[in-house]
């Protein structure tokens, strides 16, 4: 009843058929390839005999055809009368000594059971393997993910059945049969879902000859730049979780690239919106590279190295500071105002013009908006500094964070609330050299003193 | 028809209640304007649940049933040159010149006196245009000024005025670790103690709870207000979704009390959500029952901070959005109660329930969440939320030890011993909740 | 001019407010006071234009109030949208510091002040013969600590056991009997399963009763243990893989 090639559901795990025969002491057994790898317990040898070769290292095990815990199969069929179609009644569930009460549910049944006018179905991880003749004539939405599709023309019988059809979730199938059609037959379709299914790059290209898709996901596929292939134009596509190492240039309004190791941008892009969570970046010449964009309208890109050490804050007003910000209107997932963007871009101006940031691509239209920051040098000195100093009170050390302009007689303030000491009593000093002791007067300020470290010292008087 | 009136009270309470009436909008198929989207010749969601929180005006015009009060002009300005401005009749939206300054005692003596009369007025327009008035949803914060001081005293009204109509809230609790004013703690302690009859069911959100969420689920790095507000208004809807949709629970506002409240001081249920996460992420997470199921039971899905491992149920409600089948709800639920320490209050008088409404949750636009095809609001009423009293309680007597700025709440006419009359309340709660958790005899006691 | 939404910090709080340029200075620092608690004569006030940056520039110095004498009201002070003002108390003696962090004890009610009180849980309870005061449950009670004792007459330390549940069964050895004060009063059976279907490694917080894998060990009440012929279950003998 099996062939290789045909997928199989152990448990919760999906795996494919590469051998089938005996092994061992067993008469037949299943050489299972895992889809999650872990899952297996050797590379396809058993007693010192190789019965073949998995495309990764130890993700294989071999079964009996009998091991109970395979999981029966279904055609789309009986998913479908299986799930949406069944008249279970909600059986009660106790917690405890309480049973549950149950709204609802003989309604979902009657509006489920009633095929002809269902939208969405939702018929994930449930072991179907092949179509059937189905009538679903208002059906929207269809999720057949991790399923164990292996022939493509299934898909096609599916979809020439459901010509209202507009989302179609695919991921996670794995398709050993890729024959293009024998007639292009055009459908409507507009979202495609491809993640995790390890198809090629052409043989996605010969599905895409049938629609004029607006969103493509090709997901966790381990596509390198080098697989890449042009593509029609579309408003999605996710790309996220490959092998990446260049931002792609395709003519597509939102490009999700996350968790990929992307650390260049080659290209001339003109997406809106762009996700480059978790990737390689580490330099401040790749945002430069994506100034030309004067399209983008969000960006999230985060949780890269460049960022290490860096508070959000900072990150934002880098962001707004090197990037075109014509349209940009959502960084990181958050709203910015063009008073953000002002406010950001002029303190990334004074940052410069104190040499912490190199001048970056941007520059000249940040000076041609508010001058150049880098001549003088007034902007710091609205700015005061924190300082820590160290107080010592016969045994005890305290630390506490001030303002160098603090007057002395404040920081007598702060000494006597940690003390509990009336402020007259407290007098403060510093040591000069070893032997030296300097009072530090009242009136005067923390910074009119060059501390440079030293421990100040209470005495108390009377 | 079982009408429902909105009354958002202050800042907090104003802006939560824009948010959760564009997607009431979007979700029935209204326009900005109140108008009917193009292609309908109905509200979606049935006549019946629709018109609990619409009416329809002669000109196929449709209308929220809500109040908007603030005492300051600044947030219902923006309602009324806001997107769904004309969503709204002027008489609906109520300010006045001088706001609470974050103290209860200015909301609900002072200032709040002098515009209650405008408000129970208008709330009584309202109620007269309604054939069988259910009750009221307040959407208010515990902390601020006019959403304590006045939200309390109108609340307190509403009781004289009408009776036993139920009085359902959703109430902004202070977020653990950073206070908005100082005089937070006092804020919250009073308040409570007001409303605590008053009111007969109290979903706290905790902001804190919700910036965490955005930050960690949604991949937000800097949460805004308006993110904050935008999920606040899906959960509120998911909550709200049974009343609004026809004859999917057959649950009206009185029945939340009765399925959740085994006591009504006992009143404040923990409310969970799933599933959150962003859109370009939503290809990468299983939306499956059952586990959206799972994710109700974990910390990082609740509206309170709090530890319901460390707690007991008394009650429990899972409501099931969009497309979902009998047989996965089954399942879903079997597996997370056992996976789960579940315990429960085995003597109390309320039950669990499991419901379901067909319609799937909508996205609102421009929000960072995923819309989703289902999705799973938990109603739970644990012992373990009465951490959240412990929390602010400890606040407040901090403050109150040194008597520090009750002067402020002197000054506007408060007696000082409503103060520690409104702890002595607090602390009996917590103690409520310690007796609800006692001598429970569960079935499976395993450790 | 319209109002702005800027960020307003102190040591104790932070918040989004909206100010409006045309207020006095005097209005806006009684303001800041109402929400900082920081009085208008010991507000230093700090502006950071990027409200996360360690860079600020003072607007108000307590210490110096008739420098600022010429900022009237609060457009002299070139406030930004999303900006932070940080309101420092320049009080040395101030009570604002005691509310950080610092232990007070609390209110508390005694056991006699909460039982007299009306309209409380326990009130209900009592009233409406529930939990402990329903003689069914007390009743109920007593009879099974009196079936766990007589169950724990059958048991001993080492034998075969197995403890259904709604999931099915589990079997294991018998590896401590008695009281654990850690746990409710009565009887408790300490098992080790033979697979991991417990909830412990045989401890209960710090304290080891028996020792076993993670996973393996659990406390039961004698009641719910069988015990009996319960050889380990070979769940996979005819599931072998490979």
């Amino acid at each position: 009843m099996y062939r290789i090639n045909d997928r199989l559901q152990l448990d919760d795990q999906l795996g494919t058929i590469r051998y089938i025969g005996r092994v061992g002491s067993w008469d037949v057994a299943l050489g299972i390839e895992w889809d999650d790898a872990s899952r297996g317990k050797n590379n396809g040898s058993v007693g010192g005999v190789t019965y073949f070769i998995p495309k990764i290292p130890n993700s294989v095990s071999f079964i009996k055809p009998t091991n109970k815990k395979i999981l029966p199969r279904w055609t789309m069929e009986e998913g479908l009368n299986h799930l949406y179609g069944s008249k279970d009644e909600f059986e009660d569930i106790s917690f405890g000594n309480k049973h549950s009460e149950n709204f609802g549910f003989e309604k979902l049944n009657r509006i489920n059971a009633n095929f002809s006018q269902l939208m969405s179905i939702s018929l994930d991880k449930r072991c179907i393997y092949t179509s059937s003749v189905i009538h679903l004539p208002k059906l929207k939405v269809l999720d057949l993910s991790y399923n164990l599709f292996t022939d493509i023309s299934d898909i096609w019988h599916v979809l020439d059945q459901l010509p209202q059809l507009t989302e179609l979730n695919l991921n996670g199938n794995r398709f050993s049969n890729i024959e293009e059609p024998v007639v292009y037959k055009k459908h409507n379709l507009q979202v495609l879902k491809l993640a995790d299914t390890q198809m090629k790059f052409q043989e996605v290209k010969s599905l895409l000859v049938r629609f004029q898709l607006k969103e493509l996901v090709l997901a966790g596929n381990n596509y390198t730049n080098e697989d890449l292939e042009s593509l029609p134009k579309l408003d999605n596509l996710d790309l996220s979780y490959n092998k990446l190492t260049e931002v792609p240039d395709y003519d597509v309004k939102s490009m999700n690239l996350s968790n990929n190791n992307i650390s260049s941008a080659p290209g001339n892009y003109i997406m809106e919106d762009l996700d480059l969570r978790i990737n390689s970046i580490d330099s401040w010449t790749f945002l430069d590279s994506l100034y030309e964009n004067s399209k983008l309208v969000s960006v999230r890109i985060n949780n890269n190295p460049i960022f290490d050490g860096m508070d959000e804050e900072e990150i934002t007003v880098n962001l707004i500071s090197r990037l075109n910000c014509d349209k940009l209107v959502k960084i990181n997932g958050s709203k910015i105002s063009p008073e953000e963007i002002k406010n950001a871009e002029l303190y990334f101006v004074s940052k410069v013009g104190q040499g912490v940031y190199e001048k970056p691509k941007k520059w000249d239209t940040l000076v041609t908006k508010y001058g150049d920051k880098t001549v003088s040098n007034k902007f710091n000195d609205f700015y005061y500094k924190k300082t820590k100093v160290r107080i010592r009170y016969e045994a005890e050390i305290f630390e506490k964070t001030v303002l160098s302009d603090y007057s002395i007689l404040k920081v007598k303030g702060i000494v006597s609330s940690i003390i509990n000491k009336p402020v007259f009593q407290i007098m403060l000093y510093y040591y000069l050299n070893n032997d030296y002791q300097e009072e530090l007067e009242d009136i005067l300020r923390l910074e009119d003193y060059n501390l440079s470290g030293e421990d100040l010292y209470v005495k108390l008087v009377s | 028809m079982r009408e429902v009136v909105s009354i958002n009270v202050g800042q907090a309470g104003c802006q939560i209640g824009n948010a959760c009436w564009e997607l009431y909008s979007q979700e029935h198929g209204i326009r900005p304007d109140g108008f009917l989207q193009e292609g309908l010749d109905k509200p979606k969601g049935g006549e019946e649940g629709f018109s609990t929180f619409f009416s329809e005006t002669g000109s196929g015009k449709y209308v929220p049933r809500a109040l908007y009060v603030d005492l300051e002009p600044n947030v219902i300005d923006e309602v009324k040159t806001g997107k769904y401005s004309e969503l709204f009749h002027p008489e609906q939206l109520i300010s006045g010149k001088e706001d609470a300054a974050n103290n209860y005692a200015r909301g609900h003596y002072t200032i709040g006196r002098e515009i209650l009369d405008d408000v129970t007025d208008r709330i009584r327009r309202m109620t007269d245009q309604c054939d069988g008035l259910q009750g009221f949803l307040f959407t208010h914060s515990l902390g601020g000024g006019t959403g304590s001081g006045f939200g309390s005293l109108l609340l307190e009204q509403l009781s004289i005025d009408y009776g036993k109509k139920s009085k359902l809230e959703f109430a902004v609790y202070p977020a653990p670790q950073v206070s908005t004013s100082v005089v937070e703690p006092y804020n919250t302690v009073l308040t409570t103690h007001t409303t605590l009859e008053h009111a007969d069911c109290t979903f706290m959100v905790d902001n804190e709870a919700i910036y965490d969420m955005c930050r960690k689920n949604l991949d937000i790095a800097r949460p805004s207000f308006s993110s904050l507000n935008s999920l606040i208004a899906q959960v509120v809807s998911s909550v709200t979704a049974s009343l609004r949709f026809d004859g999917s629970l057959n649950v009206d506002l009185n029945e939340f009390q009765t399925n959740l409240v085994p006591y009504p001081r006992i009143h404040f249920p923990l409310v969970s959500y799933a599933p959150v996460f962003s859109k370009n992420r939503a290809n990468h997470e299983s939306n499956s029952v059952g586990e959206i199921t799972a994710s109700c039971f974990e910390p990082g899905n609740q509206m309170v901070k709090c530890d319901p491992r460390q707690g007991k149920y008394m009650a429990n409600c899972l409501l099931y959005r969009g497309d979902v089948v009998t047989r996965d709800v089954q399942n879903a639920v079997a597996q997370a109660k056992s996976k789960k320490s579940v315990q429960l209050v085995d003597w109390c008088p309320t039950g669990f329930k499991i419901g379901i409404c067909y319609e799937p949750p909508t996205a609102i636009q421009g929000s960072e969440l995923a819309s989703a095809n289902r999705a799973v609001c938990m109603l739970s009423n644990t012992t373990a939320i009465a951490e959240a009293w412990r929390r602010i309680d400890k606040k407040f007597d901090l403050m109150y030890s040194k008597r520090a700025f009750v002067h402020w709440y002197v000054g506007e006419g408060m007696e000082e011993g409503e103060f520690t009359e409104a702890r002595e309340d607090l602390a009996a709660l917590e103690r409520d909740y310690i007796e609800v958790g006692t001598d429970s005899f569960p079935e499976e006691e395993e450790y | 001019m319209s109002d702005i939404s800027i960020y307003v910090t102190s040591d104790l709080t932070s918040s989004e407010r909206k100010v409006s340029p045309q207020w006095s200075l005097k209005y806006f620092q009684e303001r800041l006071e109402l929400i900082t608690g920081i009085p208008v004569k010991f507000q230093t006030i700090q502006l950071y234009a990027i409200s996360n940056s360690d860079k600020f520039d003072v607007l108000i110095d307590s210490s110096t109030p008739e420098a600022y004498k010429a900022n009237t009201d609060v457009s002299s002070l070139g406030l930004k949208p999303f900006c932070r003002i940080n309101v420092e108390d320049s009080n040395p003696d101030s009570d604002l510091k005691d509310l950080i962090d610092s232990e007070v004890k609390g209110f508390e009610m005694t056991e006699e002040e909460y039982q007299k009180r009306n309209n409380t849980v326990l009130k209900w309870k009592q009233d409406n013969k529930l939990g402990r005061f329903n003689p069914d449950a007390v009743q109920e009670k007593q009879q099974r600590s009196q079936e766990d004792a007589q169950a724990v007459e059958t048991m001993k330390v080492g034998d075969r056991c197995r403890v259904m549940r709604i999931q099915g069964e589990r079997r294991g050895t018998i590896r401590f009997i008695g009281e654990i004060s850690q746990l409710d009063d009565g009887y408790w059976v300490g098992i080790e399963f033979d697979e991991p279907a417990g909830k412990n490694n045989g401890s209960i917080g710090d304290q080891s009763f028996f020792q076993c894998k993670p996973k393996h060990g659990s406390f039961v009440r004698p009641a719910k243990v069988e015990v009996g012929d319960y050889p380990e279950l070979d769940l996979f003998s005819d599931d072998e893989e490979l």
